[in-house]
């Protein structure tokens, strides 16, 4: 089994990797034997033979980076994401909606980077952060999760969360739904590392690729 | 008028809160609130010190006060823990005569770096040094990108900035500015040719975003970069330490001054260099400064030693939400390699806010735990279960590892058992925790 951990020295912003050691272990307990494969700008990229594509959280800018860079392989990873398996947390699974519009762009920043466009949400960018704790609740993992958001977006025109959590602190201010679901796809701002706090949900992920 | 009226009223506020045992930033806060533009009015000393950073602002700034002290100089600093307006305020403020002078030779300010740029929008430093800038409390300062827009409004041409060209993203302040003046190391025994970290943050220019290219790390992303893209690099520096025997304790900077250390780190040599840096372009003899630093035993509280039962102890203060500051103390304590217990306490994770955000324990390289000196890892407080999780992910033995969320229980363990060297790895909000339970040496 393959995991492929895309962007590992880009978006590694809230301890990432975690999430994967833990995914390897419980998948290791069950008798898979797990391979963790890393790429990021400058190596090529191979879909081909992976069970799972795994982005985490980065800065502003590195974000922007790996949206330009993600490009020439969106048909490609579409394919995967519909087909397969691929969890992003954190703000990278912003750049697969329509696009990123900033509030306050800096000097030489465009106003709005254009998304993948695989989905129809659409993400605004401002200088001001939301930090907080969240439980959480999902109608398809079941058992309390818990994690943490630190994020300076809100994310409009989502009908399919992954996530319901205690609060309003959601996609939009004032609204609990959180993430996002699409077939194989699933996106989150809840981090922790998300899997490692979280054994359900590391065992739902787990689940889908022992099956 | 209004400024003779509205000091008056701050130093009697001082005054009652003196009376009554208690400093605070409250007399600069009222005074801010009665007249907002009081600093402006303010007539500043010859020297307005700044030191900004995410880490190793405390110990220059102290080392900065106790060598301007040792040149005769009169200095007014902010202490610890007043590092907004308020606390500079109210440190200016309680200094000044009536009239509106500050009576002083220099102006000693350690500023957070998100407050930088109110502060210094009513005057700005004449020096203003710039230590590093890491990953340190995401929850609060998002990250060092986050941080590093925070405090580009602070920077204004007119200050001489003092920079540490070994930080990548430090050294971007440089950017339209025409006097800066940098320090940094050169290569040394310890230095590596790839990273250590868990994570590089040098590993794309935080100019362009372009690959980068180090010829050496010091630790973490610390080190002697290029840009393969833009060109972004190291800078020559003026103040330079071009010797660092960490094992021997004993630094020389510029190729002449001889610093012994007190405290054998790296993090310390780079606090001494900033120090020398400033007070030399301040005009003290470098004689001098090196004299004053040597073997300087810094009194911020920020390394203790203790005893504990029969063993005694090595308390190092490390920053929780800061894996630069926690990779630095576990690599002194493998440094000394001697056989040792370390106990590391993660039960409030910040004093300013509750939170259960546990992913930085992600980025500490606990792998250094493996290392055969360490006899025993003591994991306590609130958090010890997470701590367990993460170092079971490493190659340390588990079965050296005590996990024990109430640190008084297994402060009272430890010091039942034969005696043994031990260190003690925790941030300030959990450091009473553990100190209150020993005999401080």
């Amino acid at each position: 089994m393959k995991i492929l951990h895309l962007y590992h020295d880009l978006m590694n912003l809230y301890g990432e990797y975690g999430n994967l050691c833990m995914l390897k272990r419980v998948l290791e307990q069950k008798g898979a034997q797990v391979e963790i494969i890393k790429k990021s700008i400058g190596d090529e990229f191979d879909f081909s033979d992976v069970d799972m594509i795994y982005i985490g959280s980065g800065t502003e800018r590195n974000q922007k980076v790996m949206l330009e860079h993600i490009k020439p392989y969106s048909e490609q990873l579409k394919k995967f994401a519909e087909e397969k398996l691929m969890l992003c947390t954190g703000n990278s699974f912003e750049i697969f909606g329509k696009g990123i519009r900033k509030t306050k762009p800096s000097e030489n920043e465009p106003e709005y980077y254009s998304g993948l466009g695989w989905f129809d949400y659409e993400t605004t960018e401002t200088d001001e952060r939301t930090v907080i704790d969240v439980t959480a609740e999902s109608s398809i993992i079941s058992g309390e999760i818990i994690g943490f958001i630190n994020k300076c977006t809100e994310i409009t025109g989502i009908t399919s969360p992954l996530f319901n959590i205690k609060g309003d602190e959601g996609n939009q201010k004032g609204q609990g739904s959180e993430g996002f679901v699409s077939k194989g796809f699933y996106g989150t701002h809840i981090i922790g590392p998300l899997l490692v706090r979280n054994l359900n949900v590391c065992e739902y992920f787990a689940n889908k690729l022992n099956k | 008028m209004r400024l003779f009226f509205t000091l008056l009223v701050c130093k009697a506020v001082k005054l009652i809160l003196k009376l009554l045992g208690r400093g605070s930033s409250m007399p600069g806060l009222v005074a801010l609130k009665l007249y907002p533009d009081i600093l402006e009015k303010i007539k500043l000393p010859q020297y307005i010190i700044a030191v900004t950073g995410s880490n190793g602002k405390t110990s220059t700034v102290e080392m900065i006060a106790q060598t301007l002290n040792h040149a005769g100089k009169k200095v007014i600093w902010n202490k610890e823990g007043s590092n907004q307006i308020a606390g500079v305020a109210t440190s200016i403020l309680s200094h000044c005569t009536m009239g509106g002078k500050v009576k002083a030779d220099a102006l000693l300010i350690e500023s957070d770096e998100r407050y930088a740029k109110y502060t210094f929008s009513f005057f700005s430093p004449t020096h203003y040094v710039i230590t590093n800038l890491y990953r340190d409390q995401l929850t609060r300062n998002a990250h060092p990108e986050w941080v590093f827009n925070a405090l580009k409004p602070s920077v204004h041409s007119e200050s001489t900035l003092i920079l540490n060209a070994d930080d990548p993203l430090v050294s971007c302040f440089a950017e339209n500015m025409n006097n800066v003046v940098w320090f940094g190391m050169d290569r040394q025994e310890f230095s590596t040719d790839k990273n250590t970290g868990i994570y590089d943050d040098g590993r794309y220019c935080p100019m362009c975003k372009g690959i980068m290219e180090y010829d050496y790390y010091h630790y973490n992303h610390i080190g002697s970069y290029h840009c393969t893209n833009c060109g972004h690099k190291k800078e020559n520096t003026a103040f330079t330490v071009t010797r660092a025997d960490l094992d021997k304790g004993i630094i020389t900077i510029n190729n002449e001054y001889d610093i012994t250390l007190a405290f054998k780190s790296i993090y310390n040599v780079y606090n001494i260099l900033a120090c020398f840096a400033v007070c030399s372009l301040v005009g003290i003899d470098k004689k001098l400064i090196a004299e004053s630093v040597s073997d300087y035993v810094l009194k911020n509280g920020r390394v203790v030693k203790y005893r504990l039962g029969n063993s005694t102890g090595t308390f190092l203060i490390s920053k929780h939400e800061n894996s630069v500051s926690y990779d630095r103390s576990l690599d002194y304590v493998i440094k000394q390699n001697k056989p040792c217990e370390v106990i590391v306490i993660v039960d409030a994770v910040s004093r300013r806010y509750t939170t259960g955000e546990t992913s930085w324990l992600w980025d500490i390289d606990f792998d250094m735990l493996k290392q055969d000196c360490i006899k025993r890892v003591w994991l306590l407080g609130k958090h010890a279960e997470d701590l367990k999780t993460r170092i079971s992910f490493t190659d340390t033995d588990m079965n050296k590892v005590t996990v024990n969320t109430d640190i008084e229980a297994a402060c009272k363990e430890i010091a039942s058992r034969p005696a043994c060297e031990l260190y003690t790895i925790t941030c300030f909000s959990d450091k009473n925790k553990f100190l209150s339970m020993t005999e401080i040496l």
